[in-house]
């Protein structure tokens, strides 16, 4: 065929394809899937995915957060993940060696519930003789009142310190003093003790019931959180402090329990889904093309146990062979992929032979093999050009099952572990009783992603059937 | 062919698809076998010793004596639970005894009632599993028929298209998924069902009671089963039913005066019938791995969970087990569709069928 007769019926297919609403609806998903697969190093880098499973890449991040659209439904101001990094740094001698080094972050704190904790980062750079700075942090609320959050020596080693202040000792027994002053003897001796949250009577006007979460009012305002590292050698260095104020929103999808971008995640589990999804159909496709065509063609006692053959692999299920590969070897994308097309190989070979052996009793086909054409001729120039079409449709409608396979195997804990994929996030989902605490955007994204891709599949398939197959358009 | 032959001949393939099954899970865990084994060995060895203070002694004195002693021993087990054996000697010897039904004791899990015996681990599990995905096909049949034949009279109309969406949707829809998404509405945020489970702790009194519990219980994986399910039904259904719909005998019934219903149910239905029980074959195959994950969503204690039990603690005999009784019910069931695909076309040969197919 020439380049541009390909043109020409590639123009007449698309002719006939724009008029499926539902063959568009599934070409706009999948071109929606491709894209955000091939995006995913824009929105976070591949490290995210390969340290999925490594809780401390994920540590500045909120602890199950909803997604922060949530604001726009909420008749509560939530509070958003917050990170401070303006500061004010004032720099003073106070001795021969020691200096008072100051960063003063002012914030306006305009919601309706505390943030969940406070983490302080920054880096050091210390000469090797000197001993490690003092580390104070002080509260400074809008009603005037002032706390020594943390006093503390800092960090030792050089480089960079992370403190996540809302669990310190010092701090919780510094906002309980200070809450004693107002909060009744009753509510201090049930939630003073081990329930006791600092972060809520922090950001709660001081008064009685300011440390219990019904109770507090939110105290709206200019925080100012004062940072002070005393140096002990006028060389030393602190610089790029930051402060974290843990929000109960977060970006786009919100995060897991284990602080994890949920958003992250679907978008980087893209890649797995439609790597198994297509490169499993394409394979699978073409292989039981090649076996129901090579079947028919041989004929005989030889397509009697092509046949059988056949049978027997198509009532294995596949799911369970999978799990149990899976749970005694650990399995990556690819060996899923092996083992996928080990026992699926024969999807489409039924209907490919039969089609084959219609082709096949044609008039054009004995007058051509009366002309001394090969079986191979015959094959490659009137059966396969006549199979071909039905091999897309048939792909695009093989993605749906093998995406679900993937997910199922990652859903029970036994996927790749070396990336994020959709099946996985379910898998954490489901091991921290994400649906009975109702953490459902922890739920509905991964399985949403999961059929949508499907569906999209679905759709194109359903479409091409309907273009290349005008004769079923009837049914 | 004949029928019976042509039976016969799907028996046999049913039996050498368990076979193919059971020799694949035989291979898989036999390394885990063999290792679970040899450290069970060592505890009989060492504890013969233990319980042989004069031996002990004796042989406590020479080391080489004792290290002799401790490989006689352990090569007498070996051979005795057949490890000297080569691989496949063992793993067909291990397939021989699933398809005797020979299942033995397992080797942590125990049953409710007490027993380690396989055979009581997995009757406890079955029933259960039956009375789950019965249920669900049976809902699933009716609303599947009476929803396709429905959009088969009315082809085209708005019922009908979102019936064909709704069943291009399911088909990609994870059951386990939608498992999950059923729970956070109607566990968390409703609260008129359990998140999971089959009977409250502790159980009611009564036998009453009890049943309800479980109804109860059963409601929302069953809803979940129906709801993934129903839609490809339905629009197997219509597919069937409105090619025939198109046939000479349609016309004839209808000019025969007949009403519209008897047409429809007796006469198309009934032509209907044959491939649209040959499509639940797919159908099938298709939901049997999502409704083992099901049963694990909803904790359901039936063959999906112990399966998955099983695995989690490496408990082989169970898992053997549970493949060979779970392979032997799938396969039935295809026989079992085969045979009521033979009754319900009269017009059967089988080679005309094997085209249809």
């Amino acid at each position: 065929m020439r380049l541009k007769d390909l043109i020409e019926s590639l123009k007449d297919f698309w002719f006939e394809y724009r008029r499926q609403k539902i063959g568009l609806v599934g070409l706009a998903l999948l071109i929606f899937f491709l894209g955000m697969a091939l995006l995913a190093p824009l929105v976070a880098p591949a490290e995210a995915s390969r340290r999925w499973g490594d809780l401390l890449y994920w540590k500045d991040y909120p602890k199950a957060a909803k997604p922060g659209w949530v604001k726009w439904f909420s008749s509560k101001k939530i509070p958003e993940h917050t990170i401070l990094t303006d500061y004010n740094m004032s720099r003073r001698a106070i001795g021969a060696k020691l200096t008072e080094l100051e960063f003063t972050f002012d914030y306006l704190f305009e919601y309706d519930e505390p943030h969940t904790e406070i983490i302080l980062k920054y880096d050091q750079n210390l000469s090797k003789e000197s001993a490690p700075p003092t580390l104070i942090v002080t509260f400074q609320r809008p009603d005037g009142y002032v706390l020594e959050l943390l006093s503390i020596k800092a960090h030792e080693t050089g480089g960079s310190a992370r403190l996540r202040i809302s669990s310190e000792q010092s701090l919780i027994n510094s906002v309980k003093s200070f809450s004693r002053k107002f909060e009744s003897q009753e509510l201090m001796n049930k939630l003073g003790k081990e329930f006791f949250s600092p972060m809520i009577p922090l950001f709660s006007k001081a008064q009685e019931g300011m440390i219990s979460p019904e109770l507090s009012e939110p105290l709206r305002g200019k925080y100012r959180i004062t940072v002070t590292f005393y140096l002990n050698n006028p060389e030393d260095v602190v610089e790029n402090v930051t402060v974290i104020l843990g929000g109960k929103l977060y970006g786009v999808l919100g995060t897991d329990v284990y602080r994890r971008d949920l958003f992250v995640g679907i978008v980087w589990g893209s890649r797995v889904s439609l790597a198994i999804g297509i490169i499993t159909s394409v394979l699978m496709v073409a292989a039981g093309i090649f076996y129901g065509v090579t079947s028919a063609y041989l004929g005989g006692y030889k397509d009697e146990i092509m046949q059988r053959i056949y049978e027997i692999f198509s009532s294995i299920p596949v799911l369970p062979i999978l799990i149990m590969i899976g749970a005694v070897y650990r399995l990556t994308i690819w060996k899923t992929i092996g083992i996928l097309m080990l026992f699926g190989w024969m999807g489409g070979s039924r209907v490919a032979r039969s089609m084959a052996f219609q082709i096949k009793e044609m008039e054009y086909v004995d007058a051509a093999r009366a002309m001394g054409a090969s079986s191979w001729w015959i094959i490659r120039k009137h059966i396969l050009p006549q199979i071909i079409p039905y091999a897309f449709a048939s792909m695009a409608l093989s993605v749906p099952g093998n995406v679900l396979l993937e997910a199922g195997l990652s859903f029970l804990g036994l996927g790749d572990l070396t990336r994020v994929t959709w099946g996985r996030i379910l898998h954490d989902a489901q091991a921290n009783a994400a649906t009975i605490n109702g953490l459902w955007w922890w739920v509905l994204p991964p399985g949403l992603s999961i059929a949508l891709l499907g569906l999209g599949f679905a759709f194109i398939g359903s479409a091409l059937n309907t273009v290349l197959f005008p004769k079923m358009r009837r049914i | 062919m004949k029928i019976s032959s042509y039976l016969v001949l799907r028996l046999v393939n049913a039996l050498l698809v368990l076979t193919i099954a059971l020799l694949i899970s035989a291979l898989v865990f036999n390394k885990l076998a063999d290792q679970q084994m040899r450290s069970m060995i060592r505890e009989i060895v060492k504890g013969e010793l233990q319980s042989n203070p004069e031996l002990l002694r004796s042989l406590q004195k020479n080391s080489t004596a004792l290290k002799i002693w401790m490989e006689e021993r352990t090569k007498y087990y070996m051979s005795v639970y057949g490890l000297d054996k080569p691989l496949w000697y063992r793993v067909f010897h291990r397939v021989v005894q699933q398809l005797k039904f020979d299942f033995g004791s397992s080797s942590t899990m125990i049953s409710a009632s007490g027993s380690s015996r396989v055979s009581d681990i997995i009757l406890e599990a079955l029933p259960r599993t039956i009375l789950l995905f019965t249920t669900g096909t049976i809902f699933v049949i009716i609303l599947g028929l009476l929803l396709g034949m429905k959009a088969a009279q009315m082809a085209g109309s708005t019922l009908d298209k979102s019936i064909s969406i709704f069943a291009l949707l399911s088909y990609s829809l994870p059951m386990w998924w939608t498992g999950m998404l059923f729970i956070i509405i109607f566990a968390y945020y409703l609260r008129i069902v359990p998140s999971g489970g089959m009977m409250s702790a502790p159980p009611p009194e009564g036998l009453l009671a009890k049943i309800g519990d479980v109804l109860y219980h059963l409601a929302l994986p069953v809803a979940t089963y129906v709801f993934v399910s129903f839609g490809g039904w339905s629009y197997v259904t219509r597919n069937v039913v409105l090619s025939n719909l198109q046939e000479d005998f349609v016309m004839a019934a209808r000019a025969k005066g007949l009403p519209e219903r008897k047409v429809l149910y007796g006469h198309v239905l009934r032509a209907s019938a044959p491939p649209i029980v040959t499509m639940i074959i797919g159908s099938l195959l298709g939901s049997l791995g999502g409704a083992m994950i099901s049963e694990i969503v909803f904790n359901w204690p039936g063959m999906g969970r112990l399966y998955w039990n099983a695995l989690n603690q490496f408990d082989i005999p169970v898992l053997m087990g549970n493949t060979t009784i779970s392979m032997i019910l799938f396969l039935a069931s295809l026989v079992l569709m085969d045979i009521t695909y033979i009754i319900l076309d009269p017009r059967v040969r089988v080679g005309a069928m094997r085209v249809q197919r």
